[in-house]
């Protein structure tokens, strides 16, 4: 019961604590200065007096837990009508770890989100991406340089017509995504080598203007010579109704046609069609006939026809 | 599948403390990056009845009242569960865009939400599917006490019982905690929206007075206390008289405010009575010997620890940091998935 007596504490103080301001010290001075006596103190506390005296002396193995002594502080600051902040930061900082650290120890292994890992997965996309790429085209580089030199030319121009796989479109799909590394500033550097790899017809382009007349050429052997302008013309021997439209969207031929009508389509192959009336119409694709009672179903046919495929696989 | 695998290596593990008022997430390894109300503003479009989001969380809580005919702000959580699945699945999903922000990859974290104890099998599968939905690829649940346990910093692995009371928005969690598990636990329905309707009510029974939800939080906020205190705060509210029809501006102070929460601070005082009933006694001597630790908004209350106090005649400790607690704590237990048993997981 020396902890009620003030002489002791005093005492204890000039033996012990040289720096005046641990938390415990200052509560006892406050709860002095007030003239309550622990007891009193830890009935409206709640806590034993033990445990007061554990708070006072800074004894915290006596203590539960930091969350149970920070509350304990405050409401005994509270109690004290003093502010609790200063109090906690001293205990705190008396308790050496830091605040946050409960009673386990937290342990962070193999995060998911690490960052070598997302970095390698990055990298491996991008190889992966240029491998299916180059697989998919193994001239792709050479196209790149073409490619580039032609950039200033409208965007159809930029099949090279000597290379094979440019004669049906989806390449072409394929390449323009490809060809994202900026051209517009190439062309001027690349400007010297343009002759070699640029070709000088490109009037043969797969992709003319619609009503071209030409004698339609027999579809050659070997299409990587040139690109067979395979015509494909509809004539109607009876009214029917169609819906033509080719990949770009751009051409179509759309509506009701009447006996005699004759179309040479245009656009860009392939096209999908809708006939209302399969057996009032004949198409020809170059020089062979295109079977269009084959792709009807009670008079209507829906289908898609792409007249370099069909001309292949007639040869 | 093994899509969302790749996608989950550019997301951060999260946390979600899927409150009646509050959405709280933790991210793994940063902390708390979001605290938003839980508030969806709605739009029903007038060609064929679409709705659209128009604003979720603080944007959305502007909106609560004061919004057009074609627009309502909605709080898609009720009592802790979802009342509306699709507004909070919309609001997760925003919620966990949010965090992700700078991602270009649409993001797919594991997910932990915390369900208050009391919700039933399919409320808890309800908040699963909803956290799935919005694009986690994993779902844990543990129990609002659990979390909130060990994100005030109980040590709840040892064998000592603590008890922990969590405050929120809708509900009212009491858990008593050893040895990684929950002994026991009660949820009673009563909340900080309780608080906010029994402010209404008194304002309308005692000033004939219709005061709006928001102002009433304004009130509880502001001059709200538990426990009767020496001063006596005031403070000056408008509303609409119901007899007149007109907003007029009157005067509340803090005792009429305490008279006013009396019956849901009693409902909480009463479901903490019960739990001590119900602990085991080598359980409850540990809890009389330590304290009980309230945690969620309800701690901010002025007096709260008092009133608790004075009731069970036990020490009571306010966590620091209260509103946070449940996200921090279910962040901590995200840690622990991979490296301890996951028993204080619940399962569905």
């Amino acid at each position: 019961m020396d902890i009620n007596d003030p002489t002791a504490y005093l005492q204890r103080e000039n033996t012990e604590q040289s720096p005046p301001a641990t938390c415990g010290h200052q509560l006892r001075v406050a709860r002095e200065r007030r003239n309550i006596n622990v007891q009193q103190v830890a009935h409206d506390l709640r806590l034993t007096v033990n445990t007061v005296k554990a708070l006072e002396n800074d004894d915290y193995t006596q203590l539960p837990s930091t969350v149970f002594v920070t509350g304990y502080i405050k409401s005994y600051a509270r109690l004290l009508g003093i502010d609790p902040q200063p109090l906690i930061a001293n205990y705190r900082a008396a308790q050496h770890q830091p605040a946050a650290e409960s009673a386990q120890p937290i342990k962070r292994n193999n995060q998911p989100g690490d960052k070598t890992v997302r970095l390698a997965l990055v990298v491996l996309a991008l190889v992966v991406t240029v491998a299916i790429a180059l697989l998919w085209n193994p001239d792709l580089s050479l196209l790149f340089s073409a490619a580039q030199n032609e950039s200033a030319t409208e965007p159809t121009a930029m099949m090279p017509p000597d290379h094979p796989s440019n004669i049906d479109p989806q390449p072409t799909a394929e390449l323009t995504e490809n060809i994202e590394p900026d051209p517009p500033q190439q062309p001027s550097l690349l400007m010297p080598e343009q002759p070699s790899t640029t070709t000088p017809e490109p009037e043969i382009e797969p992709v003319p203007e619609l009503p071209i007349a030409m004698p339609q050429p027999e579809p050659t052997p070997e299409p990587p010579a040139e690109p067979v302008p395979a015509e494909v013309v509809m004539e109607f021997s009876g009214p029917c109704w169609v819906d033509i439209r080719d990949t770009t969207g751009n051409f179509k031929l759309f509506g009701e046609m009447s006996k005699g009508d004759r179309h040479v389509l245009g656009g860009e192959p392939p096209y999908s069609m809708i006939l209302g009336n399969a057996s009032a119409v004949t198409i020809t694709v170059g020089t062979a006939t295109f079977d269009v009672q084959s792709q009807a179903r009670g008079n209507v046919a829906r289908f898609d026809l792409d007249p370099q495929d069909y001309l292949r696989g007639l040869n | 599948m093994a899509f969302r695998r790749i996608r989950g290596l550019f997301s951060n593990d999260l946390s979600i403390d899927l409150g009646t008022a509050n959405t709280l997430i933790y991210a793994r390894g940063k902390g708390i990056v979001l605290n938003e109300p839980s508030v969806v503003a709605i739009r029903q479009e007038h060609d064929g009845g679409r709705k659209t989001v128009v604003a979720v969380g603080e944007n959305a809580k502007a909106m609560l009242g004061r919004t057009p005919q074609n627009i309502t702000a909605i709080r898609p959580m009720k009592d802790g569960v979802i009342a509306d699945f699709t507004v909070t699945e919309k609001m997760l999903q925003y919620f966990i865009h949010k965090v992700h922000e700078s991602r270009i990859i649409r993001p797919s974290p594991r997910v932990l939400v915390c369900v208050p104890c009391g919700s039933t099998q399919v409320e808890r599968r309800a908040i699963k599917e909803s956290a799935a939905g919005a694009g986690a690829r994993d779902v844990f649940l543990v129990e609002e006490p659990m979390a909130a346990a060990i994100g005030a910093g109980l040590p709840v692995a040892e064998a000592r019982g603590s008890m922990v009371l969590d405050i929120g928005g809708g509900t009212s969690e009491v858990g008593v905690i050893s040895l990684n598990g929950i002994v026991y636990s009660q949820s009673a329905r009563i909340g900080g929206d309780t608080f906010d309707e029994s402010i209404i009510n008194y304002v309308r029974r005692n000033y004939g007075t219709f005061i709006g939800e928001a102002t009433a939080e304004r009130v509880k906020h502001t001059i709200g206390s538990a426990f009767p205190g020496s001063e006596v705060r005031e403070m000056e509210v408008k509303g609409r008289n119901l007899a007149e029809g007109m907003p007029r501006s009157f005067t509340l102070n803090s005792n009429e405010i305490l008279e006013a929460m009396q019956e849901p601070l009693m409902g909480i005082v009463s479901a903490v009575k019960i739990a001590l009933e119900q602990t085991p006694p080598e359980l409850g001597s540990d809890v009389a010997e330590r304290g009980i630790v309230v945690t969620g908004g309800g701690a901010l209350l002025r007096d709260i620890d008092r009133l608790i106090a004075e009731e069970t005649g036990l020490p009571v400790v306010l966590a620091d940091d209260p509103l946070t607690c449940v996200a921090r704590g279910g962040g901590m237990a995200l840690d622990w998935i991979d490296d301890r048993a996951m028993d204080f997981f619940s399962t569905e």
